[in-house]
């Protein structure tokens, strides 16, 4: 059952805040994965403090970095439920996992971040992971 | 509320309490699940995946899976007595 959304706001903005585009209905969505084109983050956000605590802002760092994805995305698992379903329809060979990060590359995952591989993690460690990833698979030259 | 960066909700918990941990037993079984709390009834894992290795094949490649697709959860809740558990270890460990 979704956390009264007073409880939840602060965490919204955590990341809308980064300029990430919050999607939570199924329309917004399929608006967006649908018809893919470069590079993707999908950025599972949660209450959970253990995890969803060193997630945010290991994204915030993350897209600080000279190389970002083409669009970074976001559903809040747990509260919009709809919709994060409907972004894991997208990755169904993956299991639900929250808070996590997904890059997809033409639609195609080719990172996952999964929460177990966050739990424990500092902020910094959960960054570098992503930095890694968006120096392998997204061209600086499309850098927003 | 500012960013929450560090945030913990519940610093009273066991020192696994969250993490998604690996519990080989003595025997063929092995569960994958997120650690809750330790009291004398055992462990108590949420959103369990339970392997057994005489009819689900090499338990290495469930652990594998595991790490890239996700846990694959069959069971909400599992409490693993103290006797079944011979290792325990993050499934984020390296």
């Amino acid at each position: 059952m979704p956390y009264p959304e007073m409880m939840v706001k602060a965490m919204r903005d955590d990341v809308t805040r980064l300029g990430v585009k919050e999607l939570r209905t199924v329309e917004q969505v399929d608006a967006e994965l649908a018809n893919p084109s470069g590079t993707q983050l999908i950025f599972i956000n949660s209450v959970c403090g253990c995890a969803a605590g060193a997630a945010r802002p290991a994204l915030a760092m993350a897209l600080s970095h000279s190389v970002v994805p083409d669009q970074v995305l976001t559903v809040f698992a747990g509260q919009d439920l709809d919709a994060t379903a409907r972004v894991r329809s997208y990755v169904s060979e993956y299991q639900p996992s929250s808070p996590s990060a997904i890059l997809l590359r033409d639609g195609e995952v080719v990172h996952f971040v999964h929460r177990h591989m966050i739990e424990g993690q500092s902020p910094d460690a959960i960054a570098a992971d992503l930095i890694a990833a968006f120096d392998r698979h997204c061209s600086p030259t499309m850098a927003a | 509320m500012t960013m929450s960066e560090g945030m913990v909700l519940h610093p009273e918990r066991h020192a696994l309490h969250g993490i998604t941990v690996i519990i080989d037993t003595p025997g063929s079984v092995t569960y994958i699940g997120r650690f809750d709390v330790e009291d004398e009834r055992g462990m108590h894992l949420i959103n369990v995946a339970i392997h057994d290795a005489e009819s689900d094949g090499p338990t290495e490649d469930f652990i594998a899976q595991s790490r890239r697709f996700g846990v694959r959860v069959t069971r909400k809740h599992l409490v693993v007595p103290h006797e079944d558990v011979k290792t325990i270890q993050r499934l984020g460990a390296a």
